[in-house]
């Protein structure tokens, strides 16, 4: 960032120094849009959902966000579970029907909280990014969500891509 | 926000170009300071722990993990909290609680540590908007199932709390 040069007087403003002052407020301007924007969208779900092993969208768990294309996203999961029989668990994060990110991990009987960033980049038009569950072994996973403790879908523009 | 033009040596600089100057840097400062504008601020609070935390028997604050800022109405908040939990009996359950100042729970993290020689990472997330108020988050180590909890933190592997900007509502 150029240190913008003071004037001595009327007379010693030229063009030279018109155009630091426009360059210096052009390239403040640029970086400030390259920055992060920041919070695009977030999904709080505050009730439990039981019984999932075959795929199944986490219900509520779901962001559709617009921003223009090529921003930096960074989209951030908090899900509690309660594994009910020893089994692999998976968590995804879908962009429509694609899915982006997975969190894949085998588990005893127990509580566990599930929480992943995925880091991606916009296209442009309205995206829609969900969560959906699995487990291996019937019946699966139930969701601990409650008031106190929501489940969470943070999605975030983190800069230019 | 407009892309302003060059001078051209030629030209006379009329106080039309310098109000279009002044504007442009008006906007800029707006967009940093106005609650309105989307761009993240980032972190306005943060607490490190770097100390084993041990003798939990029911539940206790963790010390040092309390972060105070002033909120803007009209911003969006991230609180995130994160640190070691080791149970002193195996398969137990234990918890990581957020809390506002006023002791209210907001958020909690459950788990089941499956090993009493390994400590489990628990990490907690809340999305706050705004009061104009200061604001306080502190967190909570929480027994479920009998014996003794131990938050575990050293300088190279730290709990910590943080609060951060994330943009306009």
């Amino acid at each position: 960032m150029a240190t913008l040069p003071n004037v001595a007087s009327l007379d010693t403003i030229t063009a030279a120094w018109a155009n630091s002052v426009i360059a210096e407020v052009n390239a403040s301007n640029q970086r400030h849009a390259d920055g992060p924007q920041g919070f695009l969208g977030v999904a709080m779900v505050t009730s439990t959902q039981s019984n999932i092993s075959t795929e199944a969208d986490i219900t509520g768990l779901a962001v559709t966000i617009s921003p223009p294309a090529n921003r930096r996203l960074r989209i951030e999961l908090k899900l509690g579970i309660y594994v009910q029989a020893a089994s692999i668990v998976d968590l995804r994060l879908k962009a429509g029907v694609a899915q982006v990110q997975q969190w894949t991990s085998g588990l005893g009987v127990g509580f566990a909280v599930v929480t992943f960033m995925w880091y991606g980049y916009s296209i442009g038009g309205a995206v829609t990014y969900k969560i959906t569950g699995a487990a291996t072994v019937a019946p699966g996973i139930n969701t601990t969500a409650g008031a106190t403790t929501p489940a969470i879908l943070l999605v975030e523009d983190i800069g230019k891509q | 926000m407009a892309t302003l033009p060059h001078v051209n040596p030629l030209d006379l600089i009329s106080d039309t170009w310098a109000n279009s100057v002044i504007d442009a840097i008006n906007a800029l400062q707006t967009a940093t300071t106005d609650p309105t504008s989307r761009v993240a601020r980032g972190k306005v609070g943060l607490a490190t722990v770097t100390a084993n935390q041990g003798g939990i028997t029911t539940l206790a604050d963790i010390t040092g993990l309390t972060v105070t800022f002033a909120s803007v109405s009209g911003r969006l908040y991230r609180v995130f909290c994160e640190t070691y939990m080791q149970h002193s009996v195996a398969n137990a359950v234990v918890n990581l609680q957020l809390l506002d100042g006023a002791g209210v729970q907001m958020q909690s993290s459950q788990v089941t540590c499956v090993n009493t020689s390994q400590p489990i990472r628990i990490s907690c997330t809340y999305i706050i908007a705004g009061t104009g108020a200061s604001l306080t988050y502190k967190a909570r180590a929480v027994i479920a199932t009998a014996g003794t909890i131990t938050v575990v933190a050293t300088p190279s592997a730290p709990s910590y709390l943080v609060a951060e900007d994330i943009g306009a509502i």
